[in-house]
């Protein structure tokens, strides 16, 4: 040990980053890699015509073009853009149009990067691969999803084993994106050939040749309208897509990012089936559902015994998500709580762990990253939903219902924080007249509220309301008068210890500094010695000048 | 009918030195709700008859079903004294009234820990020990508890009935057979005994001791023989009661005592407590039995019993029971026994304060309990939380130290986890109403002063199980009650019908409440567990849970066992981590704990290396009992998990810059680490980490918590995994009483679960044998079927946790073995990667 110099050796030329192997799905890939020597096969299978003519239509206003890959098609994009490159110069010689390929992207790669697209001041984004259709709202969108090869006959087959050639169950059928071009020979196949009646499947409509942002597509991938007078309990659900993929998040885990959403949003399926074209695996996966759920609800157990709540955005593109971070604000703050806001590029382990003083997270991104299995985590991250049946147990208790998408969340929220804070104001009222009487040194019949049971260490646990902050401004109302709020503050500071004080101004992170053995660096104000300037340290942290010298 | 009314309860109540607080305890059957029974009848709360028969203290239809008591019930009698007596009295009395609350307890190990709540509120114990089965475990487990809680026990041996119609013992043998109780009693007594609490040996001649029949309600103590005999000898009771134990013997040719048992003419003198208390009790018996009307009466007149009409028509063992409760009557036996001996709450509260109160012992709160002030601050220890007719409410039942609880009041309600000065586990709340527990009834009464038990209304929205109540701000907590049992065994629940589980959810924080020991928690699978003490504890939980907490129907699954995990030697080399920005290096070792002193942090007792202790007193302790290094146990930085664990982080840095800034994430990566252990996701028990080395990052923005946490997590694993680790399974301390002929069926179960026999006895005079041994509890599911089906039924275990122990084999060794079959086991239970992951996954390469 006593051989090490310091950090100087760690300073690196960034190599690893370019060096950083990512997991791929091979069986699904290796179907493709031939596709970079067979160019009219490529341009089927990525729909470079049509894409090509979209852009020469308008090419007016298409003139910077960002195409979009997921990490594990970046291997074609230098041959895409190039086929794509020369259809437009077919048909329009010396035309100012260029593309560009988004290397990398801020979030996850199936939701549509605006963001980087503006960089190079897109006009369009063309996104290739597996999407979670979260709609966007600045930019026109182009979805190429690819058309995965998929054996439709074995498919149909592996459906007709799996429900036991029981033609009038009621099934729901969803897919993934890159499988769309083949569900409707399916679907036709499995009602006319096998007979299934009752099957109900989503609707996608992609073709639409109008990209531009108000009328954009309507896509509706996971919700389905049920008959009303069924449930879905009645329905078994069959999922046509990849199941497995190696995440960093998932500890040992290997699914799906997409799947786990299907998996947890229809967890209430009676049961379901998910098959697997690139592999021809097909699984009944209704047991891990409902364990996956079940690990959802332990999340909601966490938001419920956290005060401090740090909302991470994930996303800048998923429609509504700006409406989103406001009314999950004005509820934690309405339910007594403390909320800090982080944007932060793909999260991960170190990143999250610098905030101790956090007790969960909500993580604001499409419906398909959002849930992350945060094990690895230091402190759990939650979706928005889960948010709320933590916080608003009684108005939303669990029933097993889940729901990812904004569009369905946010009516719900809204009704939630009208009702606590109506709750919130009656605790204010108590809060002042508390306060109010402590001034005056008065007596007042005052009674804590309740503390919650805690199912996760089987203790009670108390809420504590970060509403003083509320009370000063409640104060401040009838007095109108803010010299007076703070004198008040002063009085307290007399006559309470350092604890009481962070109390009153509802202040997380001062009680946070209490509690910890490190509160910063001493300053010794009038012990130390007075000395001049000294020289600091230049260059950059990943190694200083003079680590560098050292070294 | 009831010969006392609330308002006469009441003014007792104020008379506090005429209260007497005793909770009755024992091993199970050795009849302590039988005895309870005499004790109620006496306070015309049940009619004297049925006294033995009716069991009135237990309250459940389950309880009154099985036969055993599952909770233990409260109820406040009225006694009074004979004013000639009155001088026997140890201490000043108030009157010749006296007020006593008794507390009837479970004698199954398993529920245990309603024995340590009864024990805490109450100041004295009526220890009751079968005639023929003698001390046994538990016994002695609930006579220590008793005596570390301060608590001052007096002793009926029961079923003495039993010795004459059953085993048909001879007077002399059965004397024996009473000296060898009382001598084991005597022998837990002073290995446990405090300076406090004084010299409180049983000692037949000062009458701590009675004899009896709880089913035939009679029992005496030496003294109630010697007023019989005294007058008639013309020596003083005190006297006639030395003479009544022990070597002495009364010639009736020469009318003198002597301590020979010959008579002087080569015959053999019987001994005076045969003599005198145990021979009229076997003619009376021989007599009844033998069924000779005239005989019968004759004898009945002589002993001076008045029988009536129909009484006298009676036969057999009813007429037997009959007579015996008019000669010896058991409550004014036993209820006399405790008002002489049992300290009133004045005195016992003196010597208990210390002991008590985890605050200075001279502050106003300790001052006020140590004078059973009434006018003082209010300290009310709610012990136990009892269910209400109305659901899912409860009553806090509890002692009032000092002050005077009434309705209205404004209460400080401390959890177990407040520390003064602090917020946390603190609730201002308003008593609703103060009632008196009337074993299945409650009363209201207006205030209850210091020294008495209390059920209170309102306060358990903000108790979990137990908590200090109080008035005055600065208040500290009363200590925490420590439980024999752990709640070992677990079995993870949920509704058949999924849309139910918000019931279930609230049923099982119902279930948390009504039972002082049982766990209630979700994994991180979201399994709800449901952790007791043992088997049948666990399935009273359930069923309460189905039927009276939940109302729902719900899905039990198998058994789970908890385990823990721990290494076996120091890691085979110095362990590096390095953060994921790779700028910070943290260097560590991990090597096993003393077993001791595993046991010594988990018991928490002050000055044995407690978490709360001061570091030098510590580290002090750590270096004398352990030897260990002074300087590295005062640079423990924590115990883990929850601050209080088992396992420790040691800095063993030398002059490392910036050290104490990283302190914070460290412990949280320790705490981390420590209750999700790289094996299976378990607790880890008996690990010391040592911090060798840390290298950090010269800014502090790149060594914050995000960089130092999940490092500090890795470097354990990483430790832990070139420590050898391994598992620690939890096993019981069983013992299994059965006659000679069965022995062979216990060995053989024993055997198939992986027990092990530590001790075989035989009972003197009996040919059951006692057989002591360990089992580990992940094989002791069904034990008690398997056994009774293996010995026809003759054989009865109790089993009691008692330790962890290191299971054998590597978890890396190639030869497959149980160690890694329970670890792939568990890891597929908790949704995890079923191999352990492996050491690169933690260790870095420099």
């Amino acid at each position: 040990m006593a051989t090490l110099n310091g950090p100087t050796n760690f300073s690196n030329d960034g190599k690893d980053v370019l060096e950083k192997t990512i997991e791929l799905n091979d069986e699904l890939i290796s179907q493709l890699y031939s596709l970079k020597e067979d160019l009219n096969q490529l341009s089927i299978t990525f729909d470079i015509e049509n894409t090509a003519n979209i852009i020469i239509k308008n090419k007016n206003i298409y003139k910077r073009v960002s195409l979009q890959f997921p990490d594990e098609l970046l291997f074609l994009s230098s041959t895409i853009v190039k086929v794509l490159k020369e259809k437009i110069n077919e048909k329009i010689q010396e035309n100012d149009i260029h593309l560009y390929v988004l290397a990398d992207t801020s979030y996850g790669s199936c939701c549509v990067d605006e963001v980087a697209a503006e960089h190079v001041d897109s006009n369009l984004i063309i996104h290739y691969g597996h999407s979670c259709l979260s709609r966007t709202t600045r930019t026109p969108v182009k979805y190429v999803f690819g058309n995965f090869p998929i054996d439709v006959d074995h498919c149909c087959n592996a459906f007709n084993n799996k429900f036991n050639y029981d033609k009038n169950k009621d099934i729901i059928l969803l897919f993934d994106v890159i499988y769309h071009y083949k569900i409707g020979e399916i679907i036709k196949k499995l009602k006319e050939e096998y007979e299934y009646t009752n099957i109900l499947t989503s609707s996608l409509d992609y073709k639409n040749e109008d990209l531009s942002i108000e009328n954009s597509n309507i896509m509706k991938l996971d919700t389905i309208e049920l008959p009303k007078d069924k449930k879905l309990q009645d329905y078994c659900l069959f999922y046509i897509g990849g199941t497995s993929t190696k995440s960093p998040y998932n500890n040992g885990g290997d699914e799906n990012a997409a799947l786990t959403n299907i998996l947890i949003t229809y967890s209430q399926c009676s049961s379901i089936i998910t098959y697997e074209p690139c592999t021809m695996r097909c699984r009944d996966d209704t047991y891990r559902a409902q364990g996956a759920l079940m690990k959802r609800y332990v999340m909601v157990q966490k938001v419920k015994d956290s005060s401090i709540i740090g909302i991470v955005v994930g996303t800048l593109g998923v429609e509504y998500y700006q409406t989103m971070i406001e009314q999950i604000k004005s509820l934690i703050k309405a339910c007594g709580k403390k909320y800090y806001l982080f944007v932060m590029g793909k999260i991960n382990v170190a990143k999250m762990a610098n905030f101790m003083e956090i007790d969960s997270y909500v993580y604001i991104a499409c419906p398909e990253n959002t849930l992350i299995d945060s094990k690895e985590f230091f402190k759990p991250i939650v979706t928005p939903y889960e948010l709320m049946m933590g916080l608003c147990e009684e108005e939303l208790p669990w029933t097993g219902e889940y729901i990812t998408k904004f569009g369905l969340i946010l009516p719900c929220i809204c009704e939630l924080v009208e009702k606590e804070k109506i709750k919130q104001k009656e605790r204010i009222n108590i809060l002042a007249q508390k306060v109010e009487a402590d001034k005056n040194k008065e007596e007042i019949d005052f009674e804590d509220e309740a503390p919650h049971f805690s199912m996760l260490t089987g203790t009670l646990k108390a809420s504590r309301p970060y509403d003083y902050n509320a009370v000063d401004i409640h104060m401040n109302d009838n007095q109108d008068n803010e010299e007076d709020v703070a004198n008040q503050i002063k009085e307290l500071t007399l006559l309470n210890s350092t604890k009481e004080i962070a109390n009153y101004m509802g202040s997380a992170a001062g009680e946070f500094l209490a509690q910890r053995s490190f509160q910063g660096l001493e300053q010794h104000i009038g012990e130390t010695e007075v000395k001049g300037i000294q020289m600091g340290k230049k260059g950059n942290a990943r190694g200083y000048a003079h680590e560098k010298e050292e070294l | 009918m009831v010969n006392f009314t609330i308002d006469e309860v009441h003014d007792l109540m104020k008379k506090k030195r005429n209260i007497r607080n005793m909770s009755v305890i024992a091993h199970v059957d050795h009849g302590k709700s039988t005895i309870s029974d005499s004790l109620v009848s006496k306070a015309g709360i049940i009619a004297s008859e049925k006294a033995g028969d009716q069991r009135y203290m237990d309250t459940r239809p389950d309880e009154q079903m099985r036969g055993i008591t599952i909770k233990s019930t409260a109820i406040s009698m009225f006694f009074e004294m004979e004013e000639e007596n009155l001088h026997l009295v140890k201490e000043e009395t108030d009157g010749k009234e006296f007020l006593i609350n008794l507390i009837d307890s479970p004698g199954h190990v398993d529920f245990s820990s309603e024995v340590t709540a009864a024990l805490r509120v109450t100041d004295g114990a009526l220890v009751v020990v079968d005639c023929i089965e003698g001390v046994s475990v538990q016994t002695e487990t609930v006579l220590r508890q008793a005596l570390t809680e301060y608590i001052k026990p007096v002793v009926i041996v029961n079923k003495v009935d039993r010795a004459l119609l059953e085993l048909q013992q001879t007077k002399e043998d059965l004397y024996q057979s009473l000296c060898r109780t009382i001598e084991n009693l005597n022998i837990t007594i002073s290995t446990y005994q405090s300076k406090a609490l004084g010299d409180v040996q049983i000692v037949p001649t000062e009458g701590t001791i009675a004899f009896g029949s709880g089913l035939q309600a009679w029992a005496f103590t030496l003294l109630d023989i010697s007023r019989l005999y005294a007058k008639k000898f013309g020596i003083p009771v005190d006297k006639m009661m030395k003479r009544l134990w022990g070597d002495h013997y009364f010639n009736h040719r020469t009318k003198k005592w002597t301590t020979k048992s010959d008579d002087g003419k080569g015959g053999q003198l019987e001994r005076a407590f045969c003599m005198f208390a145990l021979d009229p009790i076997y003619r009376l018996f021989d007599t009844i039995m033998k069924g000779d009307k005239k005989q019968i009466m004759t004898l009945v007149d002589k002993l001076g019993i008045q029988l009536k009409s129909d009484e006298a028509g009676l036969e057999g063992k009813h007429l037997l029971k009959t007579v015996m409760r008019k000669f010896l009557p058991a409550a004014d036996a036993l209820l006399e026994m405790m008002v002489i001996h049992l300290p009133s709450p004045v005195v016992a509260q003196k010597y208990r304060v210390d002991n008590l109160y985890e605050g200075p012992g001279d502050d106003a709160c300790a001052t006020a309990i140590r004078n059973c002030d009434p006018n003082g601050p209010l300290m009310v220890y709610v012990s136990k939380m009892v269910p209400t007719s109305d659901k899912g409410r409860f009553y806090a039942f509890g002692r009032v130290f000092s002050g005077t609880i009434r309705a209205g009041l404004k209460v400080r309600i401390q959890g177990p986890n407040y520390v003064p000065g602090k917020k946390d586990d603190l609730f201002v709340k308003n008593v609703q109403r103060t009632v008196l527990m009337m074993g299945r009834t409650v009363e209201p009464i207006e205030d209850v002063p210091c020294g008495n038990l209390v059920g209170l209304v309102g306060l358990d929205q903000y108790l979990l199980k137990s908590g200090t109540l109080s008035t005055d701000e600065n208040a500290y907590n009363l200590r925490v009650m420590k439980f024999s049992v752990s709640p070992v065994v677990q079995v993870s629940v949920r509704p058949k019908n999924p849309s139910d589980l918000p019931k279930l959810v609230e049923g099982l924080k119902r279930l948390s409440k009504s039972d002082p020991c049982v766990q209630v928690t979700t994994n991180d699978a979201g399994e709800h567990i449901v952790a007791g003490a043992g088997e049948l504890h666990l399935e009273i939980c359930l069923k309460d849970l189905e039927e009276d907490h939940a109302q729902i129907p719900i899905i039990k699954m198998d058994p789970i066992v908890t385990y823990r995990e721990t290494v076996t030697t120091e890691s085979d080399r110095v362990c590096l981590s390095k953060s994921p920005n790779k700028h910070n290096r943290i260097f560590m070792k991990a090597l096993p704990l003393a077993e001791e002193l595993s046991n010594d942090i988990e018991a928490a007792t002050e000055g044995k290396c407690s978490p709360r202790d001061d570091v030098k007193v510590r580290a002090r302790y750590l270096a004398e009992t352990y030897e260990w290094d002074v300087m590295e146990a005062r640079k423990i930085w924590a115990f883990a998990p929850n601050s209080s664990g088992p396992n420790v982080l040691v800095d063993c840095t030398k002059a490392v810059q910036y050290l104490n800034e990283i302190k914070d994430s460290c412990i949280a990566g320790f705490e981390w680490a420590s209750k999700e252990g790289v094996l299976c996701d378990e607790n880890m028990r008996g690990v010391r980490f040592n911090i060798l080395d840390v290298t950090l990052h010269a800014d502090s923005i790149h060594r914050g918590g995000g960089q130092i946490i999940p490092t500090l997590r890795r470097v354990c694993y990483a430790s832990q995994l070139t420590a050898k680790p391994t598992l620690q399974e939890p096993i019981f301390l069983c013992e299994i009483t059965c006659p000679a002929s069965a022995m062979g069926g216990v060995y053989t179960v024993l055997n198939q679960r992986r027990g092990r026999v530590t001790d075989d006895e035989v009972r003197p005079g009996t040919d059951m044998h006692v057989i002591k041994g360990y089992l580990p509890i992940a094989e002791s599911f069904g034990f008690t079927e398997s056994l009774r089906a293996e010995t026809g039924g003759q054989a009865f275990p109790n089993c009691l946790f008692d330790h962890w122990e290191v299971m054998e084999g590597e978890i890396d060794s190639p030869n497959a073995n149980k160690l890694q079959e329970i670890v792939r086991s568990i890891r597929k239970r908790k949704g995890l990667a079923e191999e352990v992951p492996s050491l690169d996954k933690f260790f870095d390469k420099l």
